[in-house]
């Protein structure tokens, strides 16, 4: 194979220090979608940056200072990315890391099971001309399938040091520092594998011309070149600031290219860049007849056109009934444990008296969050792991893409979707993997209207505990009826091609004890250090608020929606804790009413009618801040009114047609 | 056959060619041409499908369900609409 071995272009990045001499080596795990980045991040970093069997589930860069050795550097998880080319805005977030940040090594993190197609991300980044150190990831899976890799050969041919890990399981990943660690004290630059001759004499030809423009961006004029005969338009936005006539040239040769290999431009460099692959692939592996596994069976189940849907159906009905009957066992006993402490405390203290209430406001706070949150979040966490770490997201998306595509959108959308049944922050940040802005707002719309985990122990814990487990099921059905009308509506209403789905379905992963338990802490740890003393700080504040009297005005002014729904006053403040957290109209109803028995003051028809408006009104603050973020402020309002709109409409619906049921 | 032929398609696509859509579970292909746009050649390249690669159908289109194929050691799953914007030519001994 031809190199290039004295890289011409390493200059340029003389001029931008890779990183201060007062900092650390900063260090970039990049690689492609679901190659293990996150793993092995996890692996010297503590348990940091949610990890799952799905390609996307990282969409913003997360970092860490990391000492291995008594060697010290800053280590960076970047979202995964294909190629260079950024398609979607995860991607954008990379390269735009990659070309505006300093980086004094990249740690190019492979699935070896997919090395040819991973070498061609390979190749793009070697064209960075940073020090680099190639992290064979996945042996083990590499090895199922067949192929044999001879680590030496490949680090011959690249001229970087190659190191095979297994992350999930830890096994090389000190090896892998030590690796990068000596990179770092003599820098190797990667070697160039160069294309066919007319290609690289094109490339070059522009490199050369780029070279000699004093506006050329700060990255290596042979990658722009190629990018720009690619046709990216992260760098063509560059050219139609140019004065030099670069455009017209790149015009030109793309021409040359296209006349010369009967295909457009990109797809002759894509081609070439493939060809490159293949060609190394083939020189440093050796292919034996893959294991037979019980994978290809499952997934013949798994995703057949009829079977498939009814071992979703089966998944999913277990999933959510098995939280429910985990939940319902642990919540009656701590309910009547907080009842009976309220019956001792007021033998103790005179009822009314602000002691007395200031102990209730605490001692309610606790009990709403140990005996209707935890209860519900720690099995439902555990679970949305197991399902994630499996890779049983993929398939859901492939199975749910004829359904997505009447809602105008396609079946990757079901993952923000399906990220939202725990929380809708990451869901809608989640949305980032769809390249059309559109998708992503209708997506980002159905992911908040989804009920996240804090819903869900309002669903189970009131609606479930008090009116059964079909009530529940009623509501969550109700809620995928909302989410396809309003899904359809939205689509019709900003009529556009959608894109289309191209989904990596990756191979079933063994789910690890750790990394499950791990990530559950990673998750609860927002509700038990953050959301619980708020909580239980504002069941003290509604405590104050009653003895003083202040409920008063507030309950005035939510009286005529109170009315419209046919609600309990005491009922009104609580919904306006829920605009901070979602658990705490639940928590604060308990607050609220004095009692742990929610049944002895509100009707079936009115605990379905809360339920029913708390899972539709208003997203909480931090899921607002993020749909602000993400698609927009004027849209996230937009979205905000929808959703409360609907909660009103719904809530009135149940008022009226409850009574028939209950 | 009514797709849009693109200019270089003559030089592609063969007699029995079919839209990758129009392809059944178990069958063996060869991509011929990507009819579409920078974005789609792209976001297809990317995930490591190339004009003259080798495939199989794991599953196939079922009422204008997606397309699950086996390329290059990795499964991918496309749209419909993306499968017949894909025109493959069958392996030979399949075209009967």
């Amino acid at each position: 194979m031809k190199t290039n071995k004295t890289d011409p272009d390493l200059s340029l990045h003389q001029d931008t220090p890779s990183h201060p001499e007062d900092e650390h080596p900063r260090i970039i795990l990049l690689g492609q979608p679901n190659s293990g980045k996150s793993t092995i991040f996890n692996q010297v970093a503590g348990y940091r940056s949610i990890t799952t069997n799905f390609p996307g589930a990282t969409v913003e860069f997360t970092n860490s200072h990391i000492r291995i050795d008594g060697q010290t550097c800053d280590l960076i998880d970047l979202p995964g990315v294909y190629s260079l080319t950024a398609l979607d805005n995860a991607a954008r977030e990379t390269k735009r890391y990659l070309l505006e940040e300093p980086v004094s090594l990249i740690i190019n993190v492979i699935d070896a099971s997919l090395l040819c197609r991973s070498l061609e991300l390979t190749l793009q980044i070697i064209e960075l001309g940073k020090p680099m150190v190639i992290c064979l990831n996945m042996i083990d899976e590499a090895e199922r399938k067949g192929i044999n890799i001879d680590e030496a050969r490949l680090s011959a041919l690249l001229g970087v040091p190659v190191v095979s890990t297994n992350a999930a399981q830890g096994v090389h990943i000190h090896e892998l520092f030590m690796a990068v660690f000596t990179t770092l004290e003599a820098p190797i630059r990667p070697r160039t594998p160069l294309m066919s001759r007319h290609v690289e004499q094109t490339v070059q030809t522009l490199a050369d011309q780029l070279q000699e423009c004093p506006a050329v961006p700060c990255i290596s004029p042979r990658l722009l070149a190629i990018k720009l005969l690619e046709g990216d338009p992260y760098f063509t936005v560059w050219l139609n600031q140019d004065k030099n006539g670069i455009c017209a040239r790149v015009k030109e040769l793309q021409q040359t290219l296209e006349e010369a290999h009967g295909q457009p431009a990109d797809s002759v460099i894509s081609a070439e860049r493939h060809a490159l692959s293949m060609g190394l692939f083939e020189e440093c592996t050796s292919l034996v007849h893959p294991q037979h596994s019980w994978r290809a069976h499952l997934d013949r189940a798994v995703m057949h056109p009829f079977w498939g849907y009814i071992i979703m159906a089966a998944v999913l009905f277990t999933f959510f009934n098995l939280i429910f009957k985990f939940g319902a066992v642990l919540e009656q006993p701590i309910l009547a444990f907080f009842a009976h402490s309220e019956q001792w405390l007021a033998t103790l203290l005179p009822a009314g008296s602000l002691g007395f209430s200031l102990i209730k406001g605490i001692m309610q706070g606790l009990a709403g969050g140990t005996a209707i949150v935890l209860p519900y979040l720690i099995p439902f966490l555990i679970g949305m792991s197991l399902i994630e770490d499996i890779g049983y997201l993929p398939r859901i998306a492939f199975l749910m893409d004829n359904f997505m595509h009447r809602l105008g959108l396609h079946g990757t959308s079901v993952v923000p979707g399906i990220l939202g049944y725990g929380c809708s922050v990451p869901a809608v940040m989640a949305t980032r993997i769809l390249p059309s802005a559109r998708d992503r707002f209708i997506a980002a719309v159905a992911a908040v209207l989804v009920p996240c985990s804090a819903r869900m122990t309002i669903i189970l814990g009131l609606v479930g505990y008090y009116l059964g487990g079909t009530a529940a099921l009623f509501i969550y059905i109700l809620n995928l009826v909302v989410i396809t009308v309003v899904g359809t509506v939205m689509a019709r209403l900003m009529p556009e091609e959608s894109p289309g789905m191209v989904l990596v379905i990756p191979s079933y992963k063994r789910p690890e004890l750790k990394t499950v338990l791990a990530k559950t802490w990673l998750r609860s740890k927002d509700f038990i250090i953050f959301a619980w003393p708020i909580l239980i700080a504002g069941s003290l504040v509604l405590s104050l608020v009653d003895v003083f009297g202040w409920d008063q005005i507030i309950t005035a002014l939510l009286s005529p929606l109170l009315r419209l729904l046919d609600l309990p006053a005491e009922v009104g403040m609580t919904l306006i804790f829920g605009i901070l957290r979602k658990e705490l109209s639940m928590i604060m109803l308990i607050q609220a009413l004095g009692t742990t028995n929610v049944a002895s003051v509100m009707s079936s028809t009115q605990i379905l009618v809360f339920t029913v408006f708390v899972v539709f009104y208003f997203p909480c603050l931090a899921t607002f801040g993020i749909l602000g973020r993400e698609v927009g402020w004027p849209r996230a309002i937009a979205a905000s009114l929808l959703t409360f709109f609907l909660a009103v409409l719904l809530g009135v619906a149940a008022r009226l047609l409850g009574p028939l049921f209950f | 056959m009514n797709f849009r032929f693109r200019r270089y398609a003559h030089k592609r696509t063969r007699a029995s060619a079919i839209r990758l859509s129009e392809m059944h579970t178990g069958q063996h292909g060869k991509i011929a041409e990507i009819v579409g746009g920078w974005h789609l050649r792209q976001s297809l390249n990317q995930v490591g499908i190339h004009v003259d690669d080798e495939f199989v159908v794991e599953r196939g289109a079922h009422l204008g369900g997606p397309i699950l194929i086996q390329i290059n050691s990795a499964q991918i799953a496309l749209g419909h609409g993306m499968g017949q914007k894909i025109i493959v030519c069958l392996n030979e001994n399949q075209q009967n």
